[in-house]
């Protein structure tokens, strides 16, 4: 249990970090939750690469320590460094990133942006990018990563400072 | 999933629902977050009203929620909180102003949430019940951006986003 956390962990050792974690205090809704993680890190039509710099980017936006601090395994299998995560940041335009992932951090940030605004110049390159169904993904993983952190900065307790970045496999938030 | 809109080929689950079996996962999410018994739908809709408020999102301020039962939110309070009055207006419960303050902070910045705001919704709620309306309002507000995000790709889809409740 972090520092401030503000409700119990669910107590239970099933091995899955979320069932075990506070989402587990709720059993109505934590399965599907479980759910996603497994099909946004096993089923999605995006990489997981591309997942995985969006869950940062939003991560860094939104400022949730922990959130930042994660690594997963399955981007990193996928090919993703750490040298390529750190292109992520303010001035990524101007980074050696692909077209296609400068095109998914934009939309973040508009997603995060208020208002929330998508710009006939960014819905242009996006879908020259991405067909409806990658679009609908991105969109997806958007939703759950803001869903995932906010309640994480809520909730979860706040460590002071930078955490060490910890990699951990993806099975432990989807099994 | 959803809802009470009127042209679902404009609805945000029609533009998820490409996404298989995650689009599922999310709907039944929706679902199980109006039918608990941890904190009730009518004050989960003041929430949702809020939040819709917050983004200036009007389709999502207008919309009827199918999950409330009829007469479960009189108007004045419907009115109150689209207005912005509802955290000072005395037809609100303590739990309900517990609620309503704890969903604009979420907004705001999440963490500005202090342990004052937290313990008076767990007092009202219970701990499950924190954690519940914290879910609540993160699916809230995922799908109020994703809905206006996908306004703004709209006019080259031929999806405007609709609304999101």
């Amino acid at each position: 249990m972090l520092n401030n956390q503000r409700v119990r962990n669910a107590g239970k050792q099933t091995g899955n970090a979320i069932r075990d974690g506070i989402f587990g205090l709720v059993p109505e809704t934590v399965s599907e939750i479980v759910a996603l993680y497994g099909n946004l890190w096993g089923n999605a039509c995006i990489s997981p690469t591309l997942v995985e710099i969006i869950r940062l980017r939003l991560a860094r936006k939104v400022d949730c320590p922990l959130c930042k601090s994660v690594r997963f395994d399955v981007p990193k299998a996928n090919g993703l460094t750490e040298d390529r995560l750190e292109l992520v940041e303010d001035d990524y335009e101007l980074n050696p990133l692909s077209e296609r992932e400068k095109c998914a951090i934009a939309l973040t940030d508009a997603f995060l942006d208020f208002p929330v605004r998508v710009s006939e110049e960014l819905a242009n390159r996006l879908l020259k990018q991405f067909n409806e169904t990658e679009l609908a993904w991105v969109l997806l993983t958007l939703m759950h990563f803001n869903l995932t952190s906010r309640i994480q900065i809520s909730l979860g307790g706040t460590p002071a400072g930078s955490l060490p970045i910890v990699e951990i496999p993806t099975s432990i938030t989807t099994e | 999933m959803s809802n009470a809109v009127a042209d679902a080929s404009l609805d945000l689950d029609v533009y998820l629902s490409k996404t298989g079996e995650a689009a599922e996962n999310l709907g039944r999410l929706w679902l199980a977050i109006w039918r608990q018994s941890y904190v009730p739908a009518s004050t989960l809709e003041l929430c949702r009203l809020t939040l819709a408020r917050l983004h200036g999102s009007e389709g999502d301020m207008a919309c009827q929620n199918e999950y409330l039962p009829d007469g479960a939110l009189p108007p004045e309070k419907r009115h109150a909180v689209l207005s912005g009055q509802a955290v000072t207006d005395s037809i609100f419960s303590h739990a309900e102003i517990a609620a309503l303050q704890l969903a604009e902070i979420f907004w705001i910045d999440p963490a500005g949430i202090d342990d004052g705001v937290a313990n008076q919704v767990k007092s009202s709620f219970g701990e499950e019940g924190l954690l519940l309306l914290c879910e609540a309002l993160g699916c809230f507000d995922s799908r109020i951006r994703a809905s206006l995000c996908l306004r703004g790709l709209g006019s080259l889809t031929g999806n405007d986003g609709g609304q999101a409740c």
